[in-house]
């Protein structure tokens, strides 16, 4: 009896114990899931590197790929099409045909099949890419551009969403002039946050970080200020707006 | 213990779940793109006058403009001829989508009305393509030789929207020339136009250097004595700066004009750089060298001097800072050149960055510059590469360009060139000599 006692004198600490640590737990758990669920209203500015790197509609060839689908690491994109290639893409274009560059884009689409994207998918980033190819550029090979760049990086964010980077991205580097005063072969850069609103509107940025070249500065805060409008982008339901980062940097001459 | 494993994973979970969704949604787009001139369309502007004169005017100040932008080396034309809009003289209201298709970035509007007897009214109108808008609206009125200068003051405007600094093309560039059989000292507008032959002593004349807008030195051998003059170039008065006995050359004004850098013959000795007051009175030695010391340059603060010695056996060029005093008492110059030579000229730029000269490579001179915040330190830039003589490097007010003399075509002319294009522009073109160019200040902020 006195043994018994003893032994539920001894349990009930450690069932306290167990208790707290429930409770603990329960606290936590409730915490995160209201941390996951809010939308702070100031935009995050605390960005990872994305791997669009973005080159001139109508100059850029549809070459392979360099990179693959690393996050976080720029992708370098090799220009290697021959003169033929090029040609004869020009002449699918002038026969109205808009597929896609090359075979390998449609493969790589495939081999992700066997890793979770379904056919759904699939048709969103078509129809996605489909309308890239209209407003990536004038000509039918700036469309086979964007379709291709749209495809490479190693991003984090779905295809609709990269397909949306990739399509402001176009915006701004229309309406960006670096004057001849910046050095090409520098590694500055000016790192940018702007918020859109569900329609494009462009509701405001906030500049992250400069170059310190004041030529360099003053052509990336004209650009940023000229953009009102961007298309609508895909955000999900309940969301007033997106943030999304931008770097601009100096390429060397195209 | 197991407990503490489990509560353990969980946090770690839930960490992993809270930092993986900043990691997706924050992302850079990087968009990289190389510096490029800006593409600007001037299409011939629109004359509200009835006469043929005045339709060439309109033409030809339309492209005085595109002259000046595209010798900056910030602009590219784009051809008339591509122009969608055949009626581009009279368009008042601007087809964005015409000149995004003809990757047009700005377009400038202008408009020549006559106010009365030889005075007229330029309106000058700047468009940004990307934004719709108009991004410069200016409107200037004067006589009709003054026509040149309003557009050379609306191409420096139109710098300043790209870049954020103004231009420098109104200004003036003074020089030296033989035309007179004698050489006499002459200014011109910064694109060569307008020359006025400022000296006619019959006498040899050199080496002139601006003070401010108006005012100018240069040696002169009025008294056999090569001897230091400050010429008013409105008044072409002008009065004695430096007499001592001996020569009296290579003037030079420091920042804001409150001292003058010369190198000046030293007692029983040899050639030295002296600093003055801007009228040469309390003059301080700065090298004290057995060499020959001459051609000094100030730096934009004021703080150090460039200049040419050949006290290592041939002309290079050194650097002094002269707020640690003179050479005599222990502060040594630094020597800025070693490749060829031969060294010469040097010319710093009005942001500092840049020291231009002149190299002698063979039995040929060419135009450097050593750029003080490159990547290397001190990295040496050639800016000219011809089978002639570039020589006398002298910087625009805005630092963006150089005026220089060369042989190309057997006698001395003068040439701009810009340090981004490289591309040279010959300024001058008559039969006879033209050298040691002098650019001056803005005529906009000087008011000359």
């Amino acid at each position: 009896m006195s043994a018994t006692l003893a032994t539920d004198r001894m349990a009930q600490p450690k069932l306290g114990y167990f208790f707290l640590a429930s409770f603990g737990i329960h606290v936590l758990v409730l915490l995160a899931l209201i941390l996951l669920s809010f939308k702070s209203p100031r935009p995050n500015f605390n960005f990872n590197v994305m791997s669009v790197r973005l080159f001139n509609p109508g100059q850029m060839p549809a070459g392979a790929p360099e990179g693959g689908s690393r996050a976080a690491a720029p992708v370098k994109i090799e220009k290697e099409e021959t003169k033929a290639k090029a040609a004869q893409q020009k002449e699918d274009a002038k026969a109205g045909k808009r597929s896609l560059a090359k075979d390998a884009t449609k493969e790589d689409i495939s081999k992700s099949s066997g890793t979770g994207v379904t056919d759904a998918d699939r048709k969103r980033v078509q129809s996605a890419l489909s309308e890239i190819a209209r407003e990536v550029g004038r000509s039918d090979q700036a469309g086979v551009d964007g379709e291709w760049n749209a495809l490479v990086g190693g991003i984090n964010a779905d295809f609709e969403k990269r397909a949306y980077y990739q399509r402001a991205a176009v915006v701004y580097r229309q309406n960006w002039i670096a004057p001849v005063s910046v050095p090409q072969d520098s590694n500055i850069f000016v790192r940018v946050a702007v918020r859109i609103d569900i329609e494009g509107n462009v509701i405001d940025y906030q500049v992250l970080s400069w170059s310190q070249n004041p030529d360099f500065d003053r052509s990336v805060k004209r650009v940023l200020d000229i953009v009102k409008k961007l298309p609508p982008p895909p955000l999900p339901s309940g969301s007033r707006w997106l943030t999304i980062g931008i770097e601009f940097t100096p390429a060397e001459e195209e | 213990m197991m407990r503490k494993i489990l509560l353990a994973a969980i946090l770690l979970a839930l960490a992993q779940a809270v930092f993986a969704e900043d990691s997706e949604q924050n992302e850079f787009i990087v968009i990289s793109k190389a510096p490029n001139e800006a593409r600007i369309a001037i299409p011939i502007f629109r004359v509200e006058f009835q006469s043929r004169q005045g339709f060439d005017l309109g033409d030809e100040l339309a492209a005085l403009l595109g002259e000046d932008l595209e010798r900056s080396g910030f602009f590219e034309l784009v051809p008339r001829p591509s122009f969608l809009k055949p009626r581009a003289v009279l368009g008042d209201q601007e087809d964005w989508q015409a000149w995004n298709l003809l990757n047009t970035q700005a377009v400038v509007r202008g408009k020549i009305s006559e106010l009365g007897s030889d005075q007229f009214q330029l309106t000058l109108k700047l468009f940004d393509v990307a934004s719709q808008n108009m991004a410069i609206g200016k409107t200037y009125a004067g006589s009709k030789p003054s026509l040149r200068r309003m557009i050379h003051r609306f191409s420096d405007e139109t710098i300043n929207w790209l870049t954020g600094k103004r231009g420098g093309f109104e200004s003036r560039i003074a020089f030296v020339s033989n035309k007179s059989g004698r050489k006499e000292i002459y200014f011109m507008d910064s694109d060569g136009f307008n020359p006025v032959q400022m000296t006619n002593t019959r006498k040899l004349n050199l080496s002139p250097a601006w003070l401010d807008g108006s005012n100018l030195y240069y040696v002169g051998y009025d008294r056999i004595n090569p001897d230091l003059y400050l010429l008013n170039i409105y008044s072409r008065d002008k009065k004695l700066v430096s007499t001592q006995a001996g020569l009296n050359i290579s003037p030079a004004a420091g920042p804001s004009g409150k001292k003058l850098a010369i190198a000046m013959d030293s007692p029983g000795e040899n050639l030295d750089i002296y600093i003055t007051n801007p009228d040469g009175s309390n003059p301080l030695r700065v090298t004290n060298n057995p060499g020959a010391d001459l051609e000094p340059a100030w730096s934009p603060d004021g703080h150090y001097l460039a200049f040419v010695s050949d006290r290592a056996g041939a002309p290079q060029i050194y650097m002094i800072d002269v707020w640690q005093g003179g050479e005599g008492t222990g502060n040594k110059p630094v020597r800025l050149t070693f490749s060829g030579s031969y060294n010469t000229s040097p010319a710093w730029s009005p942001d500092g960055r840049y020291l231009a000269y002149c190299r002698r490579t063979g039995n040929q001179f060419d135009l450097y510059m050593i750029d003080f915040q490159g990547s290397d330190k001190r990295a040496e830039i050639q800016l000219t590469s011809t089978a002639y003589n570039e020589e006398d490097p002298a910087w625009s007010p805005d630092g963006r360009m150089l005026v220089y003399s060369a042989n190309r075509s057997g006698n001395y002319d003068l040439f701009v060139i810009s340090i981004y294009s490289k591309e040279p522009e010959q300024i001058s073109s008559w039969p006879t000599d033209e050298t040691q160019p002098s650019w001056s200040p803005t005529l906009y902020e000087k008011g000359g």
